[in-house]
């Protein structure tokens, strides 16, 4: 039995172009950008690839051994779960085929740039009190 | 047309917002000024004088003869001035999402924002056209809606249309220009001011508008310029120019640039690259190749946790724009006259 695959959080934007991605979590405000061989892993995980197939994708792309490889996808895939930029389907993964390359590449472990900075624009002013019409009105201090 | 019960709901709350705006023009008087904004006329309303001394300096470059029919209509008033409640709130308290965004209140048609501790509603009936935009006090209202008014309300007037608000800046000339993209701190004002004193026009250094098609395209919304107090010292020609000098202690220093520089402002031009500055503290400027990912990057988070709603057709909108023209990482020099000089390169020689 095919292992489950992945689906892009429903709240998550993104883009990518070539090994290059940008997402954007709509409800954290966290934006995050992946390159090398973390976009590459984006891009299997958006045809519908699960950890197994990715890792064994990998391995025929890159000088590792498969252990540092599946274990390097693992806690990838951990950080875009933990991220919510990922979740877990009930579809059945596909079996990535390589990307080409002309003799094995230098493995590097994948990364992922986190970028917290919008969140304070997404946090709600707690609302003190309301006026007699009941619109919210600001402590006196505010005013 | 019978409307479903779920949005009747929306416009009757639009409707009952509308006549609250006129009530306020009979008791405090209406006045009356249109702008072209990106292409289009634009009437807006207000009713006594006080938040159209706010609101009106910042668009005054796009300023425009009433035409027949108005593209979108935005009526502002607020209650202090004009001694005019607004009507109740139809939602509960726990309605108020992030970005002000009221639950239940936003469909295809009506959208509706008020963001406590802001204190402004924005609300739109799409169908219409027509906007209101309501403050308890125009006294509470932030300093920086002055220096881009509207903004919420473009950005859901933009939806269905090839066009934009975008955070970002844009310097050009008639021919073709750059937008300036990049989060606040990133450099966008400083660049697009060090401009002031080249050939380049001055298209905005907060919001502007970007058009999709037929070409890339930018829109200038707002002639105000900001920059942090502590960098007035680099452009010291400037300082005689403060909107609110008395206010710097907890405002940015703002510039309404119609009336410094009336000569500088452009109404917009075909955009021949993106430009994401970064600050190198070294003096020379240079300009890098960069990816349209890096561009979006810069311009898409920043854009949409700034405006409530419609986020999925803003970035896709965005998107589409990144990977129309080539984008590059602007290595601003603290030497301020290289910023324009490498723009300049930039576009003359055809990117």
């Amino acid at each position: 039995m095919a292992e489950s695959a992945y689906r892009i959080h429903p709240r998550v934007i993104r883009e990518s172009f070539e090994d290059e991605v940008v997402m954007i979590n709509l409800e954290s405000g966290n934006y995050y950008s992946l390159n090398g061989v973390g976009g590459e892993i984006w891009g299997y995980l958006e045809k519908g690839a699960a950890a197994r197939g990715i890792a064994a994708a990998l391995a025929a792309r890159y000088a590792a051994d498969g252990e540092q490889i599946g274990q390097s996808v693992n806690d990838f895939l951990g950080q875009l779960l933990q991220e919510k930029l990922i979740v877990e389907s009930e579809a059945d993964s596909i079996e990535p085929l390589p990307l080409a390359a002309e003799g094995k590449l230098p493995f590097e472990i994948p990364q992922m740039s986190v970028f917290s900075d919008m969140q304070d624009l997404l946090l709600l002013d707690p609302i003190h009190d309301v006026d007699e019409a009941g619109w919210p009105v600001r402590p006196a201090d505010q005013q | 047309m019978i409307e479903p019960l779920e949005r009747r709901r929306l416009v009757e709350f639009f409707e009952a917002a509308s006549s609250r705006f006129e009530a306020a023009g009979a008791k405090a008087g209406l006045r009356e000024f249109w702008f072209k904004i990106a292409g289009q006329p634009v009437r807006t309303r207000f009713a006594g004088e006080a938040l159209a001394g706010m609101m009106t300096p910042a668009l005054e470059h796009l300023a425009t003869a009433p035409a027949l029919q108005a593209a979108l209509t935005v009526s502002f008033f607020d209650s202090e001035s004009t001694t005019t409640p607004m009507c109740e709130p139809p939602w509960t308290p726990d309605c108020y999402g992030p970005k002000g965004e009221i639950t239940g209140y936003n469909d295809d048609r009506i959208r509706t924002a008020y963001q406590p501790g802001i204190d402004l509603l924005h609300t739109i009936d799409r169908q219409r056209g027509e906007a209101i935009y309501w403050a308890p006090s125009f006294k509470l209202v932030p300093w920086w809606e002055m220096s881009f008014p509207m903004r919420t309300i473009l950005h859901w007037w933009a939806l269905g249309q090839p066009v934009q608000p975008v955070h970002a800046g844009a310097v050009g000339l008639p021919s073709g220009g750059v937008l300036i993209a990049g989060k606040s701190g990133t450099g966008k004002s400083t660049s697009t001011l060090a401009c002031l004193n080249s050939e380049l026009l001055y298209g905005g250094d907060d919001y502007v508008m970007i058009r999709n098609r037929p070409e890339p395209f930018v829109h200038s919304l707002y002639s105000t310029a900001k920059i942090e107090p502590y960098n007035l010292e680099r452009f010291p020609e400037l300082s005689r120019w403060l909107a609110n000098p008395d206010r710097l202690t907890t405002e940015k220093a703002m510039f309404f640039l119609n009336r410094t520089h009336p000569e500088k402002l452009t109404p917009g031009f075909p955009v021949r690259a993106i430009v994401i500055p970064r600050v190198t503290g070294l003096p020379y400027t240079t300009l890098k190749k960069a990816s349209p990912i890096q561009a979006l990057t810069a311009l898409a988070p920043t854009t949409i946790m700034h405006l409530p709603g419609a986020s999925d057709e803003a970035f896709e909108k965005m998107r589409e724009f990144v990977f129309q023209v080539p984008c590059y990482t602007l290595e601003a020099g603290t030497e301020l006259a290289g910023i324009p000089e490498a723009i300049l390169g930039l576009l003359k020689r055809g990117v």
